[in-house]
């Protein structure tokens, strides 16, 4: 096995097992022993076991060698880049898309097993699924609309009006069965999609950006709505999106995908935490990176750190390549932009924590005030104040970022980080 | 694992992977590949045959008939008068077009909508309706106008016009739509342009005329070379007008000499098909340029939501406007009221003859069986055509737009390419299919029946329409999107329910689009059908074409079909109109891979119609 996992640091928790993944050999590797992640086989609502997919005429596999497993009960959310794959893992459960490699399972029942060409059609898979343009069909009255997952699959015809009662009242949008399709606002829309997709009463319920095309307010509160919904009904959920907000504050585990790959597994904390490699650590929220020297280091990966361009300013931060930095060696030091605090300098000397700078430019944004600071010794970096202290532009200014809980890396990547737009 | 697939496959309805993707394209491109390419290269290969009767008997291979094409001067002839006719046609056709669709799209010109619909109109009446008008307004001696101008001035004792010469041709191809097309695609382009574009250009001092100039017509230069584009390839469509204008006066252009040596008695089956082989390498040869010209990258920015700003006429806006409305009126209300009155004069042309008017001709018309078969023909053929087409065409066009199955690409080039082939040759082609051997030399011949079959001649107006109608089905399955589909086929409905509960009715206004478009392809078509039509597979128009002809010279009987004709082809086509449904240039972003090369494309309008 040649899965990496990181080392048990002290204070640190463990719960879930990380993949790091850099380069697709280490990948294809470690996904050959068919390892999925967080969650007992027995209960898993929908398993994907190493998945590939190259579409025609496409350079590169779209997806390679994924293996996900979907609880019930569970929201597992693909998250990523723009044509990092998760689409077409999504479609690839939802049987519109043949994989070139690999098996899904729904429950025990085989839906996929490539290598005896075994696929099951879309329409035998029992699944809902809410598509990115909800496509509510224009012809179709809402009624109409949410009853035909039900007649397609030759429910009895007393029933159904019944069942799509229930189901429209479930999304808050009961009353509205006589309006045509396209008289629907954007968020009833996307109600009515997901009433079509709940009204059968799926295994699994696929969401390919359901909320990309509200408004941000309708957004949070469709949010909120489905969370709710998924807790009553208990239903597995696999969730595609590249809003980081959305990932986060849905998800119960998060697969990070980037160019096919999954990058890392796990709980949105975890991610955030302990990002497995610079892309993950990139993509989440914004970094901070900033330069120093490894003061010294545990065999556990913890090490303390000097900042550059400070006086005194040691902070401590964990690093997954224990063997990869020596004491002395130059690292970079990633800190997320919450955990550096600024304050106009009070004098000369900086004190001991904390590293000094000047504030070129203050841009209020509303929620904070972002300093464009030159910091000592390091160059240029964007730093978070609060609305209610300002820094005067031109000043200098103490930074202070927290004693603990940062990463630290090799190198900045930062090639890798404007190549998919850190932090967007 | 493999455990749990064993036992627990039989439980759920499991397929195995599908190959029928593979077999099903296999067929579709087996069998557009053999009614659509095959029959032409019968046509080269008979070419090579110097055998009297190449269709019985044993082929003698040898180089006479290609070389009787190059000595005997009448062939090439044809050739050049049928490149010369295109070219003075557009010549005078392309700057008039252009001007009279900016002028409808960019200036306050009154009732511009209306005029642009009247364009149509004109586009839409048959072409061989507005020949015979023209014949009765302008024959040498009994030509209305001639006649009225004789009155008129007694020093003119003869012509002046006459319809039966090179600049007679070249008016009536004008008249029928030579113009109205070239309007009719260019108005919505001019139409949709981003207005900005132009105000900036007035913003940064030039004057209407600069503006025009200078950034109007550059930003109009890609709707301009596809429709150029477009033209290129009616140059071996034209029939039906030279051979009632040409004809009588000895001018042959390539597809009525074609006719000419196919009916002539004993035929010249071995100089038509070369005279054919030398066309189609032509045609060959113009394809890949056409293709060039809709491959280039066309920059024009055409946004739905501006209203461009439109340039004031000022005190010539009413005299323009009087301008376009004669314009209108010479295409359109004269024909028709010509042919209306000549239908009820004993002879036409002669107002000296007592009775002047009467009712002969449409009690006759309407007993003589020809006219009944043939009417009935017409209707059969066109609504059966109006029914299958578009369900062919959206077929051909989800395969192409929506299925990542193996040779689309293939599929195409069929559809593209088969385009370019004029109707005379895809007929001829046809024609040796169903008559010759197949395979050849084993004596069979199993499709002797289609010949003289309403099937033959319904395959061939499917044919004719395939290209646009696949094209405009391409539009709307990309535009439509396969989110519609995919969820229903996620919502558990299978292929067929899809198809029938979410397509067809999401299609519904492009379907009905598609199927008056086949309709009037085939109340039309003459060429393409003339030579596998018999006795009883007359339909009007070319019961029209026999009538109108110098031997026969029932120019009244004539009339009367042609305005059949018309009431078919612009009643069917208004009664689609009503549903909102328009033809024109417009620019298509295609999804990635699923529709090969060509970024942009005439997605309607591209109708080849068979003159």
């Amino acid at each position: 096995m040649v899965q990496r996992r990181y080392r048990a640091v002290p204070g640190l928790r463990t719960g879930n097992a990380v993949k790091k993944t850099l380069s697709t050999t280490d990948m294809s590797q470690a996904g050959a022993a068919g390892t999925t992640v967080g969650a007992d086989k027995t209960e898993a609502a929908m398993r994907l076991v190493g998945l590939w997919k190259t579409y025609p005429g496409g350079a590169q596999p779209a997806v390679r060698n994924l293996s996900l497993d979907v609880c019930n009960g569970e929201i597992v959310t693909l998250l990523g880049p723009s044509g990092c794959g998760k689409t077409t893992s999504l479609r690839m459960a939802a049987g519109l898309e043949v994989p070139d490699q690999g098996d899904i399972f729904f429950g025990d029942h085989p839906v996929v097993m490539m290598s005896r060409r075994l696929f099951v059609a879309p329409d035998k898979r029992k699944v809902g699924m809410v598509f990115q343009s909800y496509a509510i069909w224009p012809h179709m009255t809402v009624e109409q609309n949410v009853a035909f997952p039900l007649q397609s699959r030759k429910c009895p015809r007393r029933e159904i009006k019944e069942r799509v009662q229930r189901a429209l009242e479930l999304v808050g949008m009961g009353g509205f069965e006589d309006r045509p399709g396209p008289l629907l606002s954007g968020g009833q829309q996307q109600r009515v999609a997901l009433a079509r997709a709940l009204v059968s009463e799926p295994r699994v319920l696929l969401l390919d950006e359901p909320f990309s095309n509200l408004d941000a307010k309708l957004r949070e509160h469709m949010r909120i709505e489905l969370k709710l919904l998924q807790k009553r009904l208990k239903i597995a959920v696999l969730f595609v999106t590249h809003d980081q907000i959305e990932a986060l504050s849905l998800s119960n585990r998060i697969a990070l995908m980037n160019s096919g790959v999954v990058q890392q597994q796990g709980s949105p904390r975890l991610l955030y935490e302990e990002p497995a490699n610079e892309f993950v650590r990139d993509f989440l929220g914004r970094t901070l990176l900033f330069r120093g020297k490894v003061h010294s280091s545990n065999p556990a990966g913890q090490m303390a750190i000097a900042l550059e361009g400070a006086r005194d300013c040691i902070v401590f931060g964990r690093n997954y390549d224990t063997d990869g930095i020596k004491p002395g060696a130059p690292v970079f030091i990633a800190v997320r932009p919450e955990d550096v605090q600024i304050f106009p300098a009070m004098g000369s000397e900086v004190p001991p924590g904390m590293i000094g700078g000047r504030a070129q430019a203050a841009l209020f944004i509303g929620e904070r005030i972002e300093y464009q600071v030159e910091v000592d010794g390091q160059g240029v970096i964007v730093i978070y104040g609060e609305r209610h202290n300002p820094v005067a532009e031109g000043s200098r200014v103490w930074l202070k970022p927290r004693p603990d809980g940062h990463s630290a890396w090799a190198s900045d990547w930062s090639h890798l980080s404007r190549a998919v737009g850190a932090g967007a | 694992m493999t455990e749990l697939a064993t036992t627990a496959a039989p439980q759920l309805s499991v397929e195995i992977l599908p190959r029928k993707s593979t077999a099903i394209m296999a067929i579709v491109i087996l069998a557009l590949g053999f009614y659509l390419i095959y029959p032409v290269f019968l046509i080269l290969i008979q070419s090579f045959n110097t055998a009297p009767e190449i269709l019985i008997g044993t082929p003698k291979w040898g180089l006479d008939n290609w070389r009787a094409a190059f000595t005997e001067p009448r062939l090439l002839q044809a050739l050049t008068n049928t490149i010369m006719i295109w070219a003075l046609v557009m010549l005078v056709s392309f700057p008039t077009a252009t001007l009279i669709a900016w002028t409808l799209a960019r200036t306050n010109i009154p009732f511009s909508h209306s005029l642009e619909f009247m364009f149509w109109i004109s586009y839409m009446m048959p072409g061989i309706s507005i020949a015979v008008a023209w014949i009765m307004l302008l024959d040498p001696e009994l030509g209305f106008i001639n006649i009225g101008l004789q009155k008129l001035f007694p020093s003119i004792k003869e012509g002046p016009f006459n319809i039966f010469s090179v600049p007679g041709i070249v008016w009536a191809h004008l008249m029928a739509n030579g113009v109205a097309l070239k309007v009719m695609l260019l108005t919505p382009a001019f139409r949709n342009m981003d207005a900005t574009m132009e105000e900036a250009a007035r913003v940064s001092g030039a004057s209407d005329l600069r503006t025009m100039l200078r950034v109007t017509f550059p930003l109009m230069a890609s709707p301009l070379a596809l429709v150029f584009a477009l033209q290129l390839l009616r140059i071996f469509q034209s029939f039906e007008i030279e051979q009632l204008l040409g004809v009588p006066f000895s001018f042959f252009v390539y597809s009525t000499m074609i006719f000419d040596m196919v009916r002539r008695e004993p035929p010249l089956y071995g100089q038509a098909t070369a005279l054919a082989s030398i066309t189609l390498l032509v045609v060959a040869l113009i394809i890949p340029m056409q293709r060039w010209i809709l491959q280039r990258r066309h920059y024009t920015t055409i946004t739905g939501s501006f209203k461009p700003g439109l340039i004031d006429l000022g005190k010539w806006k009413w005299p323009v406007f009087g301008v376009a409305g004669a314009l209108i009126v010479v295409l359109t209300l004269l024909p028709a009221v010509i042919l209306v009155l000549g239908s009820f004069m004993t002879r036409s042309g002669f107002f000296n003859i007592n009775p002047v008017f009467t009712l002969e001709h449409w009690k006759l018309a309407l007993t003589d069986h020809a006219f009944v078969d043939a009417l009935k023909m017409t209707l059969i053929l066109a609504t059966t055509a109006a029914l299958l087409g578009p369900l062919v065409f959206s077929i051909l066009a989800y395969i192409m737009v929506h299925t990542q199955w193996a040779g689309r690409a293939v599929l195409d080039y069929i559809i593209w390419g088969s385009a370019a082939i004029p109707g005379i040759l895809s007929g001829l082609g046809l024609l040796w299919l169903f008559l010759g051997d197949f395979p050849p030399g084993s004596g069979f011949r199993p499709l002797a029946f289609m010949y003289g079959s309403i099937y033959a001649l319904l395959l061939v107006v499917i044919i004719q329409g395939k290209t646009t109608g696949t094209n405009i089905f391409k539009g709307m399955f990309v535009q439509v999107g396969k989110d519609m589909e995919e969820q229903a086929r996620v919502s558990g409905a299978g292929w067929l329910r899809t198809y029938f509960r979410v397509w067809i009715p999401l299609l519904m206004p492009t379907w009905i689009l598609i199927a008056t478009h086949t309709f009037v392809i085939a109340a039309n078509t003459t060429s393409s059908i003339i030579l596998l039509a018999d006795r009883s597979t007359r339909t009007l128009s070319i019961l029209a074409l026999e009538f109108a002809s110098p031997e026969i010279a029932m120019l009244e009987e004539a009339s009367i079909i042609s305005i059949f004709l018309i009431v078919l082809t612009v009643g069917i086509a208004s009664v689609a109109r009503a549903f909102g449904l328009r033809l024109g240039v417009q620019h298509e972003h295609r999804l990635s891979g699923s529709v090969p090369d060509g970024s942009a494309e005439i997605s309607g309008g591209a109708r080849p119609k068979d003159r």
